[in-house]
């Protein structure tokens, strides 16, 4: 079962994305805010990572600039942001982001996308 | 005095002496004439004396008729001189005598004349006669010396008039010479001193000093001058003044309206930066505004989504029909919210366009391909001619915005026929049209299609949804991109909407 570290700030979306990962068969974690995201994405071993922009403490650019300092280099990190400016996604690919999606997330394209990041494994 | 004046009283002078010069010469020749004619007088009194002693001695040898006749002769001519003789008065006694003894000698000559009346010669007559005739030489020879003596009075006056010429002539020269030479010291003097002291006057009002008085009190022509230009000079000096109190007046006015530019200027510098941070402050609120309209809205549409999906578990109609509701209105909200801050990002300048290469054909595909869906649903024709490949440098997302909100209206207003997507390249400016066959729009109401919030009212379509925005930010961001969109409309047969905008970002239009 992959592990996906889910950081988002709102309740109501980190139950409506959890369990769209859940009813999909993911192992969600989850983590209201950025310092406590890096805390669990250092120890834990993750497949993915879904990275809100806007955070109460760090926001989602800091985080993922002190995961990819620690050892994940290659860890896929998400943004999903209703963070929506010209130029942010360049931006987060910029800084870091492996890939970038905009809310409100469509249910079926959302979980298309997360799949294309994830690594194939053999079974 | 006036220079004039005394200029004029010089010449009088020189004229006066010159004058006086002559008169004397004119006196003294008259003076030399008179001693002149006294000589002469003097001359011929000594010949005729001496010629009457001859004709004495002959008559006394020849007692005869001519020797008598030529003695009177004489005579007569001798009295007739003395006579018509005008003398000085001190040789006039010299005359008298002379004149005295002019008639003794014709007496005498008559006793010598009767003697010989007698005929007869006798010792005694003969002695009588010798007696006469003796009597009659003194009385020559007295005759003689007083003509000596007037001749030597003559002499004497005129060796006393050339002398006296002489003298007065150097007299007057020294008094002319004087008088000139004096009027002249005075003259010159009385000019350049005055000149002088004006000069100094000149000189002093050139170094600026205006108060400086000449102040020559004569009643000249200097003084007419100097005193003219100390007038000059004060009304130079209220002039100075008085520009100078326009000056300073001036300097003040500048200096007061350099302190108001000043103050103004920091008024305006102040009013800059809070107008800055208020920019800024108001790009903060738009881009948290954003964030937290859409937070909430994320949870409706993604929870109404999954329950729609069937996620959460089966759904009756009725609960179907009403979720599909909530969702409906979820997106129009979403849209409106992206919309509003799109126009607020517009108006305060806050919109940030995101240039990159990207395949324009490609994206039109995607558009196509969203609005599948809806097109099937009310059973309308999407044909779209695209080229393959087609990369264009500019704002993807604001580029599909305006494409998709063409599209989008096109859909909405038409309800049967064809919707047709063209792109055409051509120098450089990209051409993409969006052609329905829907209901159209009236001529009147063609302005009012870029204006925010318009809705144009058509009877019966009151359940269209829009915000009344799309065209309006459409015109904007295509305005950004350097973009042109245009709408050709037939009421009731179709609307045309063209967007075109240069290949590359930044270049112009033909």
């Amino acid at each position: 079962m992959k592990t996906i570290l889910l950081v988002e700030d709102n309740g109501s979306n980190m139950y409506l994305i959890t369990f769209i990962l859940e009813k999909n068969g993911y192992n969600v974690l989850q983590a209201f805010r950025g310092e406590e995201g890096v805390k669990i994405a250092l120890k834990e071993k993750l497949d993915l990572i879904l990275m809100d922009i806007q955070l109460p403490d760090i926001d989602g650019f800091e985080a993922t600039k002190r995961i990819r300092a620690s050892d994940a280099p290659k860890m896929p990190i998400i943004a999903i942001t209703s963070y929506a400016m010209a130029g942010d996604e360049e931006k987060a690919l910029r800084l870091g982001f492996t890939g970038y999606l905009r809310k409100p997330i469509n249910p079926t394209t959302f979980l298309q996308e997360i799949e294309k990041y994830l690594p194939v494994v053999a079974v | 005095m006036k220079i004039k004046i005394r200029l004029q009283l010089s010449a009088v002078l020189v004229i006066c002496l010159i004058s006086a010069i002559g008169l004397t010469l004119i006196f003294m020749s008259q003076q030399e004439n008179e001693a002149l004619e006294q000589q002469n007088a003097a001359n011929e009194i000594l010949e005729s004396a001496f010629e009457l002693n001859i004709l004495t001695g002959d008559y006394f040898l020849h007692p005869e008729e001519r020797a008598q006749m030529q003695w009177y002769l004489k005579h007569g001519s001798l009295s007739e001189l003395l006579m018509g003789l005008e003398l000085n008065l001190d040789v006039q006694s010299i005359l008298n005598k002379i004149l005295q003894n002019n008639e003794d000698i014709e007496s005498i000559f008559s006793q010598l004349v009767a003697s010989y009346k007698g005929q007869e010669i006798t010792g005694q007559e003969s002695e009588i006669r010798a007696i006469l005739v003796a009597q009659l030489s003194a009385k020559l020879f007295d005759m003689v010396s007083d003509a000596k003596l007037l001749s030597k009075g003559a002499q004497e006056s005129v060796t006393i008039a050339v002398r006296m010429t002489s003298l007065l002539i150097m007299i007057f020269g020294i008094v002319i010479a004087a008088g000139i030479g004096l009027n002249s010291f005075f003259l010159i003097s009385s000019i350049a001193k005055p000149v002088a002291t004006l000069h100094h006057g000149v000189e002093m009002i050139e170094k600026g000093n205006l108060d400086y008085k000449v102040g020559t009190s004569a009643r000249d022509e200097i003084g007419q001058l100097s005193r003219s230009f100390d007038q000059m000079t004060l009304s130079l000096s209220e002039e100075i003044t008085e520009r100078k109190k326009a000056q300073d007046e001036l300097q003040n006015a500048h200096d007061a309206l350099e302190i108001r530019v000043a103050k103004r200027t920091k008024e305006l510098h102040d009013a800059n930066v809070r107008l800055k941070e208020l920019d800024r402050l108001k790009g903060t609120f738009i881009s948290s505004m954003s964030h937290e309209l859409r937070t909430p809205l994320n949870s409706i549409i993604g929870f109404t989504g999954i329950m729609l999906q069937g996620m959460v578990g089966e759904l009756t109609e009725e609960q179907r029909k009403q979720l599909t509701i909530v969702k409906k209105n979820g997106d129009h909200l979403l849209e409106l919210i992206t919309d509003v801050i799109d126009v607020s990002r517009i108006e305060a300048n806050q919109m940030k366009l995101d240039i990159k290469k990207f395949d324009l054909a490609d994206m039109m595909r995607d558009v196509r391909d969203s609005f599948k869906i809806a097109t099937d649903e009310k059973d309308l024709k999407l044909i779209m001619k695209v080229p393959e490949e087609l990369t264009v440098e500019s704002d993807k997302r604001r580029m599909k915005q305006i494409i998709m909100n063409f599209v989008s209206n096109a859909v909405k207003f038409t309800d049967e026929g064809t919707i047709q997507m063209h792109v055409v390249e051509r120098d450089g400016v990209v051409e993409v049209s969006v052609k329905d066959t829907g209901i159209g729009i009236r001529k009147e109401d063609l302005n009012m299609l870029f204006k925010q919030f318009s809705r144009i009212p058509e009877e019966g379509r009151h359940f269209e949804t829009g915000t009344g925005l799309g065209l309006y930010v459409s015109k904007k961001v295509s305005d950004l991109i350097g973009g042109k969109v245009k709408v050709e409309s037939t009421y009731g047969v179709g609307s045309e909407f063209t967007f075109t905008f240069p290949l590359r970002y930044g270049k112009a239009m033909r």
